[in-house]
């Protein structure tokens, strides 16, 4: 037989490897995502430079009208803020939770993972009961005499403010109760006993050595707010839109898929340039990139 | 059981990691039932030679020939070939009993059969007892046992271990060298075997290779390797080496007359270009004595230090600055032992001064 | 003051604060479920009376059973779909270490990093092409896209934790690929695995943006089904079906805290 000369089977190639088999394996999901995923985000970059008045007419006219570019900038200003409140809630729980041990630690680790298990359309309407003009929190309000008429926190600031935190708190979590895990004590011990207060030990010492949790969480947080859609199309007002909300008015209501392609090509750069930027750093800090 | 290994050549055989050249183009032959070992330092491609042999990583170039038929291109599972890994790699979720039947259950060996060849293995290994344990529920030496019978159980044309004893304690594992080999003896299989541990390598051994920055740099027997190395690398790597560079060489009337970098002379039994080679004296060939004594080489130096061990007496002389020979003698019972600092004449034959590569 | 003093303080603070943060994090969600219990039809809390008539109203329209049984028929194929192919990446990235390697694990984490709102949009006009829009398998393969990262990095997860020499190991001792992979691979990964797909059944049958685009009326699913009642009017109905799913929910998550356990204390042993 031919294909047991070895010279034949180089010249083709043909030598079995592990990495051969591997690569054979790996491409069949590669390939579907290509079809399935690949191919329909070309699609909307294409998409975005459609349309009958020029190539460029559709990032012209988001650039150029100050509706759209509002929208961009509450997007941001939203995504910033969020992230923001996160960090500040988030720092003191996880450096708390993670020096529990034992059943104290999963209690809390549950109570953090059941909102990860809970459907954010759920969440979303658990706000939207609690916020109403007649709802838990308005009720207890008006009996503790706190104010004398029911609040609106629908249809506003507050009230995407409160439903996002409270979807995004677990992703800032996580990270950072794995950071400071990973934090031995005996540093902080070191650092007292080499006279360091407590304050400039947790400034010199905590805090850098929780950077890589910071910088994870914070990384998700503000990704994943940029996109975010259900609870600011639930609990936001019309005045103030949030760029996936707009991008899924322009194809419902107003049917103009090149001007959503486009919105949408914006959040898909600016997500994609964070993401490797983020990747970037947390490899050069030695953390290991988002891939390992 | 089959009595005879497979003869085995290895024909250029290389491979390449990107730029690394983790196995450089080596040609070796082992014979069929021969015990044969490869040393060397860690990284010097011990386990990319017995990878390459089993099947999992493909060589770069060259010709594995067992028993006259090349292997290179064929998948390890085809090749029917035994191979203890470094941590044994036992299946954890399988008893010990599956473990062991587990090639014989992919060759679709019929039930029964497997039962019986199991349990002939087992008692092979000693362990019949442990056949419905999990390997995660035997101790070290037990596991090891347990590797070499799964490697073995099918009669493969041969039997790869990578460092199988090295994970255990020094006892046990001078215990376990003497199974391995009796193993091999009454199964009548070719081995190769790598090992960090030259005194491992030369109590199992019918030859050793010496493998360095993916080269084999010399192939022996034990006493071959460690009487006659060739280059500075095997004088150094096998046992204790007192290396000296030369300046130039001279005929003499018995060989060669050596002029070394520290000013001294050594009268050497054989005759050599000095181009890139240096002097290598064993320790235990130098002879240590308080007067000038009549020898081939004579040098005279002060005591730096003396150690004794058990079983021997090792002394570190000064011969000339930054130039210290290592001597070793038995340690006998009330030896006379010299002072430091006290002057001495270390001599030897002019047949112990050899003449080795540099590397 | 001293810092003795000062620091209890200051940890009597961070306690209450984590309390207050977590009840926050837990509270809003079960404060549905007495309201599905509502005598009455609007929300009010505590409820003015207990019944279970929402419950029956929900089970007697034809919309909300239907929706559950569509979230079901299109969560089960994610699950094996996205299983299947979200570990034969992991497989191929962690295992094969072969030029390419690295970008094609980035081209399998990026669908779980964008925004789902871009996919939404970039599939529908695909579906609609190949006449998928609003079918099951349109769906199915939607979710399935962002499912394939879920199972992929906790499938690596676990392919990590032990070394490569087992298969190595099997091959040698004559077993080809499938086999390897069916007695070496499998039982060392099925938690991760079994995760995984739990996790992709989830992640479905909560999904709602590319549900609103790649689903009809007769396919839709629950959350969408919620989604669409939610604008129109917040009755206890929307309770009691968010309660059903709430059940389903945290037994899922029940399971995987067990297996999770079980996981790590054979890896103690
Ligand atoms: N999969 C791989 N990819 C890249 N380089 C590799 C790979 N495997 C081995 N190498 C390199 O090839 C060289 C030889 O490695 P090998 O494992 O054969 O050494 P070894 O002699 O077995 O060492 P040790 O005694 O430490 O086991 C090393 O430099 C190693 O870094
Ligand atoms: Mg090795």
């Amino acid at each position: 037989m031919t294909s047991r000369d070895p010279a034949m089977r180089q010249a083709t190639g043909r030598i079995w490897s592990p990495a051969r088999g591997y690569f054979v394996i790996l491409s069949l999901p590669v390939i579907f995502l290509a079809v399935f995923f690949i191919w329909p985000l070309a699609g909307v970059i294409l998409r975005s430079f459609g349309g009958d008045e020029g190539i460029f007419f559709q990032y012209l006219t988001v650039f150029e009208r100050d509706s759209y570019l509002k929208v961009l900038g509450y997007t941001l200003q939203v995504a910033t803020t969020v992230t923001v409140l996160c960090l500040l809630i988030a720092y003191p729980v996880a450096a708390l939770v993670a020096r529990l041990q034992g059943s104290w630690l999963q209690l809390a680790f549950a109570l953090i993972l059941v909102p990860f298990w809970t459907s954010t359309v759920i969440r979303t309407y658990a706000w939207m009961v609690l916020f109403q003009r007649k709802g838990v929190i308005n009720d207890a309000l008006l009996n503790f005499g706190v104010i004398d008429a029911p609040l609106r926190f629908m249809h506003n600031n507050i009230g995407v403010h409160i439903g996002m935190v409270h979807i995004m708190l677990p992703f800032m979590l996580l990270p950072l109760i794995s950071a400071f895990r990973n934090i031995d004590p005996s540093y902080m011990r070191a650092a007292g006993v080499l006279g360091a207060n407590p304050i400039r030990a947790f400034w010199h010492v905590y805090l850098p050595l929780s950077m890589p949790g910071v910088s994870a969480g914070v990384a998700l947080v503000f990704i994943t707010s940029l996109g975010f859609f259900i609870t600011p199309a639930l609990l936001g007002g019309a005045k103030n839109m949030m760029l996936a909300v707009l991008i899924e008015q322009q194809v419902t209501i107003t049917v103009n898929w090149e001007l959503a392609s486009a919105l949408a090509s914006i959040l898909l750069i600016v997500t994609a340039c964070l993401y490797v930027v983020y990747d970037r750093v947390s490899r050069r800090a030695g953390g290991g990139g988002v891939l390992d | 059981m089959s009595g005879q290994g497979a003869k085995i050549e290895y024909v250029d055989i290389s491979k390449r990691y990107g730029a690394v050249e983790a196995l450089r183009p080596t040609s070796l032959t082992i014979e069929a039932g021969e015990f044969f070992s490869i040393i060397g330092p860690s990284g010097s491609g011990k386990t990319t030679l017995l990878g390459v042999t089993a099947g999992y990583v493909p060589p770069t170039s060259g010709q594995i020939i067992i028993d006259g038929r090349n292997v290179v291109g064929e998948p390890p599972f085809q090749r029917n070939i035994g191979m203890v890994f470094q941590n044994y790699a036992l299946f954890p979720h399988m008893t010990v009993a599956e473990n062991i039947g587990f090639p014989l259950r992919m060759r679709k060996t019929p039930r029964a059969e497997i039962a019986e060849r199991v349990k002939k293995m087992l008692a092979l290994v000693q362990l019949e007892e442990m056949a419905s344990r999990k390997p995660g529920q035997l101790s070290g030496g037990q596991q090891q046992r347990i590797a070499l019978a799964r490697a073995a159980v099918y009669d493969p044309l041969m039997l790869l271990m990578d460092e199988p004893l090295s994970a255990l304690d020094k006892n046990l594992r001078e215990a376990m060298q003497d199974e391995v080999k009796q193993f091999q003896t009454v199964l009548g299989s070719t081995v190769l075997y790598v090992t960090h541990d030259q005194a491992e390598a030369a109590a199992m051994s019918d030859r050793i290779a010496i493998m360095n920055h993916g080269r084999i740099v010399q192939i022996g027997s034990p006493r071959d390797l460690y009487e006659h190395p060739v280059a500075r690398f095997v004088a150094s790597f096998l046992g204790e080496a007192n290396i000296f560079d030369i300046e130039s060489v001279t005929p003499h009337a018995s060989g060669s007359m050596i002029a070394t970098h520290h000013g001294f002379s050594l009268v050497c039994a054989a005759s050599g270009s000095h181009d890139g080679q240096c002097v290598c004296v064993r320790p235990e060939a130098v002879a240590l004595s308080a007067s000038r004594p009549e020898h081939d080489n004579v040098l005279e130096g002060k005591v730096v230090d003396a150690t004794y061990t058990a079983g021997s007496l090792r002394y570190r002389v000064e011969l000339a600055p930054d130039c210290i020979i290592t001597q070793r003698t038995p340690s006998v019972r009330g030896i006379e032992m010299f002072d430091t600092g006290a002057t001495v004449f270390a001599s030897w034959r002019a047949e112990d001064t050899l003449l080795v590569d540099d590397d | 003051m001293t810092w003795n003093s000062s620091g209890r303080l200051a940890r009597i603070f961070i306690v209450a604060f984590t309390v207050a943060v977590l009840i926050y994090l837990i509270m809003p969600t079960f404060v549905i479920v007495p309201m599905s219990f509502s005598s009455k039809s609007y929300l009010s809390f505590p409820p003015p009376g207990w019944s279970l008539q929402w419950y029956q109203t929900m089970t007697e329209r034809h919309d909300y059973p239907q929706a559950f049984w569509n979230s079901i028929k299109i969560g089960v194929p994610v699950a094996l779909l996205s299983t299947t192919l979200g570990t034969l990446a992991a497989l191929g990235v962690v295992r094969g270490r072969f030029f390419g390697a690295r970008p094609m694990s980035a081209i399998v984490i990026a669908p779980l990093m964008l925004p789902q709102i871009i996919l939404a949009i970039g599939l529908y006009p695909i579906m609609a092409k190949f006449g998928l829009a609003g079918s099951y398998p349109g769906v199915v393969i939607g979710h399935t896209v962002i499912c394939i990262p879920l199972v992929f990095i906790t499938v690596a997860a676990s392919l990590k934790n032990y070394h490569p020499a087992y298969e190595y190991a099997a091959m040698t001792l004559g077993a080809g690929w499938w086999s390897t992979f069916w007695h070496v691979t499998f039982p060392m990964i099925r938690v991760g695995v079994i995760v995984g797909g739990i996790l992709a059944f989830t992640f479905s049958f909560d999904e709602l943006i590319i549900a609103l685009f790649l689903t009809s009326p007769e396919t839709r699913t629950l959350p969408r089904l919620l989604w669409e009642d939610l604008r129109q009017y917040v009755t206890p109905i929307i309770a009691a079906a968010t309660t059903l799913v709430l059940c389903i929910s945290f037994i899922l998550f029940g399971a995987v805290a067990l297996l999770q356990r079980r996981l790590s204390k054979a890896s103690k042993s």
